[in-house]
């Protein structure tokens, strides 16, 4: 499981890639007049954007999760008595 | 955003509200334009289409023309075809406004956009061109109120956007008193 930073980058990245990769495309398909190129530009950044944040990569996982300690073996056994 | 299906879905939606952006701001860009493509329609010729007679009184026309346009302004970047048809159109007593169409064709690019038909077409469209009979409905046409006229309408079929039409191009003719008279055409198309 990707932990918080992880999960924020992954957001970071792929609304930027595919910002760029459209802002970009729209100017290539302006400039020579075809809408066929725009939509190349932004299938390809749409490609990159699930390629690079879908998976569960390592950089995603720098700062894993710290949860507490498990309740001690003691207090175990009186919750238990306590509810049956 | 914590399991892979999230990020996914949370993807998808960010890229194609991208792209309807994209999209939107392309038919922004050529909203405003107001394109003035010419044509012009002549020479029209009237052959008496076989199964027209005393037992199918109708009159059934094949309508010959020669036709020039020069479509190239309606193309930009969000066009996806243009569509060209010719309709005839008169007045009878039968109806005020009668409207049929006896040739149309599509084009899809620029390089196809300067079209001629008839005598001065210089090489084959590169779909055939359609023609369809002219099918009165009743016997009117031949008492038509006026002359029937020839248009030339183009339909724009944008990628984004509003479909528009306009129409150009005149040229008038009159059924012939002699029309029961006429032989019948062959099966051939002659100009």
């Amino acid at each position: 499981m990707v932990d918080y930073r992880g999960q924020r980058l992954s957001e970071y990245v792929y609304s930027i890639l595919t910002i760029l990769f459209g802002a970009i495309a729209w100017v290539v398909g302006y400039v020579h007049q075809d809408f066929l190129l725009t939509f190349y530009g932004w299938s390809i950044g749409l490609g990159l954007s699930l390629l690079i944040c879908i998976p569960d990569w390592p950089m995603f996982n720098r700062n894993p999760v710290v949860w507490l300690e498990e309740i001690g073996k003691a207090n175990k056994s009186k919750i238990t008595s306590k509810n049956s | 955003m914590h399991s892979w299906t999230f990020r996914l879905n949370a993807i998808f939606t960010f890229t194609v509200t991208v792209l309807a952006v994209l999209s939107a701001l392309n038919a922004l860009t050529v909203a405003f334009l107001d394109p003035r493509p010419t044509a012009s329609i002549d020479n029209v010729k009237l052959q008496r289409m076989p199964g027209s007679g005393p037992k199918q009184p109708n009159a059934n026309a094949r309508v010959m023309f020669d036709m020039q346009a020069d479509l190239r302004p309606l193309f930009t970047w969000n066009t996806k075809l243009v569509f060209l048809y010719v309709t005839a159109e008169y007045r009878t007593d039968l109806n005020q406004l009668n409207q049929i169409v006896i040739w149309d064709y599509i084009v899809e690019d620029i390089k196809h956009a300067e079209l001629a038909v008839g005598r001065l077409q210089s090489k084959l469209l590169p779909r055939h061109h359609n023609e369809y009979p002219l099918i009165d409905q009743g016997r009117g046409i031949r008492n038509a109120a006026g002359p029937v006229k020839l248009l030339l309408n183009w339909c724009t079929m944008p990628i984004v956007g509003v479909i528009s039409r306009q129409r150009s191009g005149h040229a008038e003719f009159e059924f012939p008193d002699t029309w029961d008279k006429l032989p019948h055409a062959t099966s051939n198309r002659d100009d």
